[in-house]
């Protein structure tokens, strides 16, 4: 039987012990995270379902003793549990593979398909970008009299095996590993995003759907109710130290790119190093999408009073580790969620019926 | 009783009867010119008789400064056929007369609130009380001494002293508009010394103020018994009792609501939450109402009347859910057709819960699992996700798992 008393102080000390943010469908769920467990196997962490205040950590296994899940998150939930490791970009992944077969609709079908085709698309660019600041930064003098810039993708390409070609004793490799190496470089610069379509890069982009979101929330009348100061001020703090830090981590990976043969050589001798440095724009981000997706899609009053509850159940908490990244302490305090989420009232009020609830996660999980 | 004005001009009277012959997008167009209309006079009259027909068609109207001055009323504006001196209710006729005086008396800020009246959404109730907020207590004020127009007879065909006893009513419940919109909109139940401190500030405004103001509350806070408890409680209840008053209005509106219901636009999301509204309030009522026989039996016959009307309604919402399934086998991969089944089926499980709390659990019971059992059971020209996604909305998680499972 899990441990079914909600922990009043989670306050987790490094991202991996907050979770990775889970985009079940089963309102109970919102806000829910994954992370491994201290010997075996996974911990699910759920806000406190009543919207009292704490978590509730239990089993992976144990998701059917808080809720009768959707069947696309009893899915979501044995893909998860196959996992290697736990990071926003498995979950997404997994999350994805199950929207592929349509339990949660075909909108999520097709955001899905769409997303795997766009960031295919996407880290094609990069890698290509990756090859143009290889020239850049590597080529000897007078190899060209062309800019490498200005060249034509063809000719960049031999260019770039050249510079590889001259590259790869230094770096004790050979050429194909190098090519390998980035690769896979390319598929970690990829969301942070590098060069003229940087941010137009996932992850940027999610920080332009933030900072609107937090202008928006401060533009919300405040003297609606008198929870909506403490609920605006709980976001717009988190959002605020969530942007900062961002701000901070995607300087340093852009900055990473910026010197490519020390990348390459830090890649060859420390790839989880490196990899775990480029992730961290991702573990800060992780939540915020669908939180402002939520709020995005709220347009009237009443919605985004309504929103606000939700988001303030689901706002991810800013481990103390973030402090170490960015070289600023963390001055934010665990979200204080001490309002109700759902209540026979608002049933009452606004007929919402847990069927629409499903209805409108499985819109957010299509990006609607 | 309240006779509607009548149309003097012969051409008039022709078009009021041409208009009873129009299809709905002409009803639509000659309500989009009125609303237009600055001053609406005689061509109220024109659309009263169409309000059946307009119940049901729904064309989309502009929020005006008006109808926010008037919306903490909503729920005692009645048709002037139903309207009687000294009840509750304000004659829908006379709203626009009421309204021009009402901006006459406070011609600033109507025109610096129009703006964001045209904007407003009008189920949009927060952004209704937040802007209402600057308008609502104002209007209360100036509504204090205010006479009757000069055209007030001829607009709304009532007497001077009805006009007196309406802006006298109407500005006690706009004095406290901005509080009941916060106990109706607040994220918690409303506690008793909140209601009560309403009621009493309304207590001195007379016994038609009083009685109406319980009529708002019962219809717009959810706790229906704890409004007649607390307003029984006031000094003045001894020597006019405001409960049984507004009670009676209550139960009225609910049977005007049901013959309403019975020509409804086929709308099952909407049904479906004046379904949960009309059990919710009628259990309310029925904690209050066990000393009075006659009281109880007529909440007996409207909780009858709203479990048959819920019937009806699921009922046609079921068919609909039938012949989509049907009509699946020749269109598949449709998106658009599979996601109005979708809709078809969660508005069935809508009305489902609430049609449970009126009554006849077992008539849903039934026709939910039949339905299931036809997505269950065959294809229906649908890939196996989709028909676990109808089972899993019609019947639950657990048989659409096992749906999944076995295939």
């Amino acid at each position: 039987m899990p441990n079914r008393t909600a922990n009043q102080s989670f306050q987790p000390t490094t991202f991996l012990e907050r979770g990775a943010s889970v985009s079940f469908t089963t309102p109970v769920l919102a806000g829910a995270r994954v992370r491994p467990a201290d010997r075996f196997g996974l911990e699910l962490i759920v806000p406190n379902p009543s919207g009292g205040r704490g978590e509730y950590i239990l089993p992976w296994t144990g998701l059917r003793s808080i809720c009768r899940p959707t069947v696309h998150d009893v899915q979501l939930t044995e893909q998860i549990a196959g996992l290697r490791g736990v990071t926003p970009a498995s979950i997404r992944n997994a999350t994805r593979h199950v929207a592929s077969q349509g339990l949660a609709g075909r909108a999520a079908i097709s955001a899905a398909s769409s997303a795997l085709a766009e960031e295919e698309e996407s880290r094609v660019y990069t890698n290509f970008e990756l090859l143009l600041r290889l020239v850049q930064q590597a080529e000897l003098p007078g190899t060209s009299t062309i800019r490498p810039e200005d060249e034509r993708p063809a000719a960049l390409e031999q260019r770039a095996r050249r510079v590889i070609t001259q590259i790869a004793p230094q770096l004790r490799q050979d050429n194909e590993m190098i090519g390998v190496a980035l690769e896979g470089l390319a598929t970690l610069f990829n969301p942070v995003g590098v060069g003229a379509r940087a941010t137009r890069a996932r992850l940027p982009h999610a920080l332009a759907s933030l900072k609107l979101m937090r202008k928006e929330m401060l533009d919300f009348p405040l003297d609606l109710d008198d929870q909506v100061p403490g609920l605006v001020q709980m976001v717009v703090a988190t959002a605020n130290m969530t942007v900062e830090c961002v701000d901070v981590t995607l300087g340093q990976a852009r900055a990473l790119a910026d010197n490519l043969l020390d990348l390459l050589g830090a890649w060859r001798t420390d790839p989880a190093g490196v990899s775990r440095q480029l992730t961290r724009t991702d573990w800060l981000m992780d939540g915020w999408e669908r939180i402002c997706r939520l709020w995005s899609r709220s347009e009237k009053i009443a919605a985004r009073r309504d929103a606000l509850d939700e988001i303030g159940a689901m706002l991810p908490i800013i481990p103390r580790e973030a402090g170490e990244w960015v070289g600023f302490h963390i001055e934010i305090e665990a979200p204080r969620r001490t309002h109700r989420l759902v209540t026979g009232h608002e049933d009452w009020r606004t007929g919402h019926h847990v069927q629409d609830m499903i209805a409108r996660n499985e819109a957010l999980l299509a990006g609607c | 009783m309240l006779t509607q004005p009548k149309p003097t001009d012969a051409k008039v009277r022709e078009v009021v009867a041409g208009l009873a012959q129009a299809r709905d997008a002409q009803i639509a167009r000659v309500v989009a010119m009125v609303d237009d209309m600055p001053d609406r006079g005689q061509a109220d009259s024109l659309i009263a008789p169409l309000r059946g027909r307009l119940a049901q068609i729904r064309p989309a109207r502009p929020f005006t400064v008006t109808r926010l001055l008037f919306s903490p009323l909503d729920s005692v504006i009645i048709a002037g056929t139903r309207w009687r001196r000294g009840e509750v209710g304000i004659p829908r006729q006379a709203l626009s007369a009421l309204g021009n005086a009402v901006q006459a008396a406070l011609p600033r800020l109507a025109e610096m609130l129009e703006p964001d009246a045209c904007r407003v959404a009008p189920d949009d109730r927060r952004a209704i009380a937040t802007l209402g907020g600057a308008l609502w207590s104002t209007a209360a004020e100036a509504m204090q001494g205010m006479r009757a127009p000069p055209d007030w007879a001829e607009t709304s065909g009532l007497k001077d002293a009805d006009f007196t006893q309406l802006v006298g009513v109407i500005a006690a419940i706009l004095a406290e508009a901005s509080e009941i919109e916060d106990l109706a909109l607040s994220r918690a139940a409303p506690g008793d010394a909140a209601i009560r401190a309403v009621l009493s500030r309304t207590e001195p405004r007379g016994a038609l103020a009083m009685t109406t103001l319980v009529s708002v509350l019962l219809a717009r806070l959810p706790v229906p018994s704890r409004v007649l408890a607390l307003a029984a409680e006031m000094p003045s209840h001894a020597r006019s009792p405001a409960t049984d008053r507004a009670m009676d209005h209550t139960l009225a509106s609910l049977q005007a609501s049901m013959a309403d219901g019975a020509a409804d636009n086929g709308d099952a999301t909407e049904a479906a939450i004046e379904a949960a509204r009309v059990a919710s309030l009628l259990t309310g009522l029925e904690e209050t109402a066990h000393t009075n026989p006659e009281r109880r039996r007529r909440l007996e016959q409207i909780r009858r009347e709203a479990d048959a009307l819920c019937r009806r309604r699921f009922d046609r919402a079921m068919a609909s859910a039938t012949s989509q399934a049907a009509v699946a086998v020749t269109i598949e991969g449709g998106d658009e057709a599979l996601g109005a089944m979708e809709a078809t089926a969660r508005d069935l499980r809508r009305l489902e819960s609430a049609g449970r709390r009126l009554g006849s659990g077992e008539h849903y019971d039934a026709l939910m699992q039949s339905l299931s059992a036809q997505f269950r059971d065959h294809t229906n020209g649908l890939g196996l996700a989709d028909r676990v996604r109808l089972v899993e909305i019609l019947s639950g998680p657990d048989e659409a798992l096992a749906l999944l499972l076995s295939q």
